[in-house]
């Protein structure tokens, strides 16, 4: 049954303009809102329904706790909610991509996480391997920060390392990865002695 | 460059004409590859644009061709006027302005006027309200949208 302001709505008879806009411009209005809202436009009408799926800008928020809208079955737990969601999220080219995540629960999605929003626009496999990112800023509350693999950020700009611990190596192999890097940002780094030594 | 090659008009869709200076109109990316290709002369036809809304795009460009290039200050002051600019634009107008930042090829426009949409609505019942869209979900329809995005829905 359709509620008051609906009815309301139709009695208006105004022109619902803004969803005759092109896909390519509603995503870039979504753009300019929090994720989390854009997502939520698929609530709006049927119209909007997916229209989310490919805004080039995306953030996610692992450290949001799952509250009141809880399935009957089983409970999710947010990481299980972000997998789904990521599942849904097709854009062909993520401009922009945020993650922030603080809790040790979430640490093995981490890497899928990157991968599903950007895999796309960079060459799958390795977080620190990509030829299209341009920016990246880190912050990892001291946690150590050890690229296992090389680094190949060959498309790099500008990095930002906000609250590392890296071991002497890790730094160098990371600098040695950005050939055309022109502006490193250091914020509370430590770094910490190269290993065995 | 003589004082007739400085200037350009730009013809509406409803056939209004206004003149305006090169430097003014190149900020459209699309008027800048028409007159790079030399496809058009000194009058440039834009059929996706009212006279109504070409004249606050002429607007936009004059102020933004004056300001750029100058120091610090002027950009603080640039930021209010693209503030005001927006701020009293009815639905409508901002929708075609829009749609003509878009045609144009205006990248700082096209910004301004989304960003402006997206200030005023934040809720789901902003969207509703704002933008005047029916909801046509049944209320299962949206609980199962809820659940595929859980954590969007959360507060």
């Amino acid at each position: 049954k359709k509620d008051g302001h609906r009815k309301i709505k139709r009695a208006v008879e105004e022109e619902d303009s803004i969803s005759s806009l092109p896909d390519v411009i509603l995503q870039h209005i979504l753009c300019f809102i929090p994720t989390k809202f854009a997502i939520r436009t698929s609530l709006l009408s049927k119209r909007w329904r997916h229209v989310w799926c490919d805004i080039p800008r995306i953030s996610l928020d692992a450290d949001i706790c799952p509250g009141r809208c809880q399935p009957l079955g089983r409970p999710k737990t947010t990481a299980d909610s972000i997998n789904e969601t990521l599942t849904r999220y097709t854009a062909p080219k993520t401009k922009d991509f945020y993650l922030k995540s603080t809790m040790k629960k979430n640490i093995p999605h981490i890497n899928t996480w990157i991968k599903g929003a950007m895999s796309r626009n960079t060459i799958p496999g390795s977080f620190y391997i990509s030829s299209s990112v341009k920016q990246l800023t880190l912050a990892f509350y001291f946690a150590n920060v050890i690229p296992r693999c090389s680094v190949s950020w060959t498309s790099l700009k500008k990095l930002s390392l906000r609250s590392c611990k890296l071991p002497d190596e890790s730094l160098a192999k990371i600098l040695s990865g950005c050939p055309i890097l022109e502006k490193l940002d250091i914020i509370s780094l430590r770094i910490l002695p190269t290993w065995g030594s | 460059m003589s004082k007739s090659e400085k200037k350009i008009v730009l013809k509406s869709l409803d056939n209004e004409a206004f003149e305006v200076e090169k430097a003014v109109a190149l900020q459209s990316q699309t008027i800048w590859v028409m007159c790079e290709d030399k496809c058009v002369g000194n009058e440039i036809p834009l059929e996706n644009v009212t006279g109504q809304i070409l004249a606050k795009v002429i607007d936009y460009c004059k102020k933004h061709a004056v300001v750029d290039g100058d120091g610090d200050e002027s950009s603080e002051e640039l930021k209010n006027w693209d503030t005001e600019f927006t701020k009293n634009m009815d639905q409508s107008t901002l929708f075609n302005m829009i749609l003509a930042a878009n045609y144009l090829n205006i990248k700082s426009l096209l910004n301004l006027t989304c960003q402006a949409v997206a200030d005023k609505t934040k809720t789901i019942d902003e969207f509703h309200t704002f933008l005047n869209i029916e909801n046509n979900f049944t209320p299962e329809e949206e609980a199962q949208i809820c659940q595929e995005n859980l954590w969007a829905f959360d507060d």
